[in-house]
């Protein structure tokens, strides 16, 4: 035992106390407190909440004179954020603390009622914002009419990335050169396109030749049989690639019509076409090539041997 | 019943009759200031109370008798009360000064 504590002694307990302590575990039963006085009930009073207070107040009126500190307590127990100090409006009150309580009670209950709408307006708002990030299936995709798109040429024919900047002379030139071109067409006039050639004639397998075909392997693809003389006009030189070795100039036609022989023991890739039509040369002009290189070759075919190349014109 | 022992009787207000030892009774210091008058003479104290709060308090009365010189040494049992009767008790014991 320390010496320096005050030796208290027990003492039974006091009816009053144990009393004091059924009523305090029974206080939610507590409605009415008749006539007894406030001093005893103070300690009671203070742990009741504002509805069981308010009740008691208009139950036994005498508690009211002495029970306004007791909101006070209320005050700072319900609304934690708010202050508990008395304005001078309401300090006029026979109860000001218990009119401020009031106040803080009606404020929250408008702010209540006021909260539904409030949620309805921000989920509307959440629901917009989730529309806008929606995936929809669209049936084209369609681009954006506001910003402006330089033309994409899809042949490949302009071969520099073009520039941001606007106010440069070459670009300059090119809106003129648009704009002439859509004042004076020029149709005849087509675009260079590697694959016109094949336009005009339609691709047909090649024929199977049923002559003496002597394929050597040393000869190759290209070696020809037996020759016989040209009698049909094949495509025109400007198409055929020029291959390595030099191909004999049977197989090569040129675009003037030679007089229609039959050659049966030729073959070659290039389709012989079976009439002898006027082939159109208005555009196209035969090149003239070297001498072919095959002996058996008559002279007196008219074909000419014509270099062609993807590149000539 | 010995002749050292006095008692004294406590009426309720509908007419219950408690006869307690006045040592008992004068725990309550309201009901003995009270025998200097005439209760001190008739022996009888009317209390405004009714019956059964004042067969509560004369059990208390005897409990604190019992007790009182061993409330410091050891754990003494508790006196329970009936709730509805705790308010009434609360005011009559706050009178009574017990």
């Amino acid at each position: 035992m320390d010496g320096n504590e005050i030796p208290v002694r027990r003492k039974v307990p006091s009816l009053v106390m144990i009393s004091t302590r059924v009523i305090a575990a029974n206080i939610n039963n507590l409605i009415d407190i008749g006539s007894t006085p406030y001093h005893l009930l103070e300690s009671i009073l203070c742990k009741m909440n504002a509805k069981q207070l308010n009740n008691i107040e208009i139950i036994s009126p005498h508690i009211a004179v002495h029970s306004d500190k007791l909101w006070r307590g209320l005050i700072e127990k319900d609304f934690p954020t708010r202050p508990s100090e008395l304005d001078p409006i309401l300090s006029r009150e026979s109860m000001p603390y218990k009119a401020l309580y009031e106040k803080y009670t009606k404020e929250r209950q408008l702010f209540e009622r006021d909260s539904t709408a409030r949620l309805r307006r921000i989920t509307k708002k959440i629901e917009l914002q989730k529309k806008e990030n929606k995936v929809t299936p669209v049936k084209e995709l369609l681009k954006d009419p506001t910003i402006k798109r330089r033309p994409y040429n899809f042949g490949g024919s302009s071969r520099q990335t073009v520039l941001p900047t606007r106010n440069t002379i070459l670009n300059k030139v090119r809106k003129n050169l648009q704009h002439r071109t859509l004042i004076f067409k020029k149709e005849h006039l087509k675009p260079y396109s590697a694959y016109d050639s094949f336009k005009d004639k339609p691709i047909q397998p090649p024929r199977r030749s049923f002559t003496n075909i002597q394929t050597s392997p040393s000869r190759g693809i290209y070696s020809q049989p037996i020759p016989t003389p040209v009698t049909k006009p094949s495509i025109t030189p400007t198409t055929v690639i020029e291959s390595p070795n030099p191909v004999p100039s049977s197989s090569i036609r040129s675009t003037t019509p030679p007089p229609l022989k039959k050659r049966r023991s030729e073959t070659s890739v290039f389709l012989l076409p079976r009439q002898r039509p006027n082939v159109q040369s208005a555009v196209i002009k035969p090149k003239p090539k070297a001498k072919p290189k095959d002996i058996d070759e008559p002279s007196s075919s008219k074909i000419k041997a014509v270099k062609s190349s993807i590149f000539s014109r | 019943m010995s002749s050292d022992t006095e008692y004294v009787t406590l009426v309720s207000a509908d007419n219950h009759k408690f006869i307690v030892m006045k040592e008992v009774a004068q725990i309550s210091s309201v009901i003995k200031s009270s025998q200097g008058f005439q209760e001190g003479e008739t022996g009888k104290i009317s209390l405004d109370m009714d019956g059964d709060i004042l067969e509560c308090i004369v059990e208390y009365l005897y409990y604190h008798y019992k007790y009182k010189d061993q409330a410091e040494t050891g754990n003494i049992p508790e006196f329970n009360i009936p709730t509805h009767l705790a308010l009434e008790l609360l005011v009559k014991a706050d009178f009574l000064d017990i």
